[in-house]
């Protein structure tokens, strides 16, 4: 056998070995980070889930809607849950939690204020968000007029999206 | 001086293969007899010289060895140092560490006359220590409702050690008189690893870039080596 034939069999395995290398690509089903889950519940009856006529969640300082469900959709009717992201650049995201009934729209203000870390998912996602010690403050309304009874952390710790973290009463 | 390194390695050597019972040695007249030389063949990868010329993210160095043991068996080692310093989309990370290969190879090519190469399968056990640092990374996030956050952690982890198995298959041809080129791929599967607190090992110096799914690493070395011959046989 030639021994130069040789290298150049060898020279081209070793090409091809070095472009088969495949990009890594982050697939969306991998964890991302969590969002917060809120149920809503009746509040002469917290056993039963109570859903709201029609919702939209408004991000008080940006002013934007934000996506209630992990389609993204903004406004949701007959909804006794919801998915909603929390800031990562702060410790406190602030909510206008805006029903519709009847054409008349209700804002209630909620705060959520967390500890922010960070949990390792792999080479192509890298990190996602968890949050901890979950609280939450009911900014005061004028005028007062809230359809939201009573707002419960039910789990201050927020690493998936298959727990419940807060009830929302009403 | 050499002659005498020469003269007790071949006593020891002959010593030994009297000591394996192998065949009675017999005294060569025929001048036409060619024989094989036997040395430490060391020399240096080509492959990581280059890569370090041509990827600004890489940085490597990596000397090379063989001693022949018998007429097909050699042992073998890989010596080196590498430093990757990799951006991607989701995160910025650096590694840096020293790794020793050990192993050896068997020759499976049949030499005609004084011909005097290589077609080999080899094995080595690699072990590697090393730091990995993660100096940036994006949280990921299924809606873009809020900006992107950059975290630039800058956490170095030091210390870390690897240790793998290596399957090795190449050739090693002499273009001149003691001077040899050879090529080899590998591939390695990964033993232990200490991995990072709450991150990964993104690459293991002589390893290689690691996979999420697997522990598969792959390599190629390109060398250029010199023998040093000690005595021929």
């Amino acid at each position: 056998m030639n021994k130069y034939s040789l290298l150049v069999i060898l020279l081209v395995i070793l090409c091809s070995m070095a472009s088969c290398e495949k990009d890594d690509l982050c697939i969306p089903e991998e964890a991302a980070t969590p969002r917060l889950i809120i149920l809503f519940t009746d509040n002469n009856n917290p056993l039963i889930r109570k859903p709201v006529e029609s919702l939209q969640v408004i991000e008080s300082i940006s002013g934007t809607a934000v996506p209630l469900n992990a389609a993204g959709v903004q406004v949701l009717t007959q909804v006794d849950s919801i998915a909603i992201p929390l800031r990562i650049d702060q410790n406190t995201t602030q909510y206008r939690f805006e029903r519709t009934l009847n054409g008349a729209l209700n804002p209630d203000p909620i705060n959520f204020n967390y500890t922010i870390g960070e949990q390792y998912i792999n080479r192509a996602c890298g990190f996602k968000a968890i949050y901890s010690e979950l609280t939450r403050d009911i900014p005061l309304e004028t005028p007062a007029n809230p359809w939201i009874r009573n707002v419960l952390v039910r789990n201050s710790t927020i690493t998936s999206n298959q727990d419940i973290h807060v009830e929302i009463r009403h | 001086m050499w002659r005498y390194v020469t003269s007790i390695l071949i006593f020891l050597v002959s010593h030994a293969a009297m000591a394996q019972g192998d065949e009675t040695p017999v005294i060569k007249n025929d001048s036409t007899t060619y024989e094989a030389t036997y040395g430490l063949r060391v020399g240096i990868d080509i492959a990581s010289l280059l890569r370090t010329a041509l990827d600004e993210e890489y940085t490597g160095l990596q000397i090379m060895g063989d001693y022949r043991l018998t007429d097909r068996w050699y042992v073998a080692a890989e010596l080196g140092n590498e430093a990757v310093d990799r951006e991607t989309n989701q995160i910025d990370f650096e590694t840096n560490g020293s790794f020793i290969k050990l192993g050896a190879d068997y020759n499976f090519y049949k030499n005609w006359l004084d011909m005097d190469n290589m077609i080999y399968v080899g094995f080595r056990v690699g072990a590697a220590n090393y730091s990995q640092t993660l100096d940036r990374f994006d949280y990921y996030q299924d809606n873009n409702l809020f900006p992107v956050e950059s975290v630039f952690p800058r956490t170095e982890t030091t210390g870390l050690t690897a240790i793998w198995g290596e399957l090795q298959a190449g050739l090693k041809v002499q273009v001149l008189n003691n001077v040899y080129m050879s090529l080899n791929v590998q591939l390695k599967r990964s033993i232990t690893e200490d991995a990072p607190e709450n991150f990964d090992n993104l690459y293991i110096p002589g390893f290689g870039r690691t996979y999420d799914t697997n522990e598969i690493g792959v390599g190629y070395s390109y060398g250029l080596t010199y023998r040093i011959p000690f005595f021929k046989k």
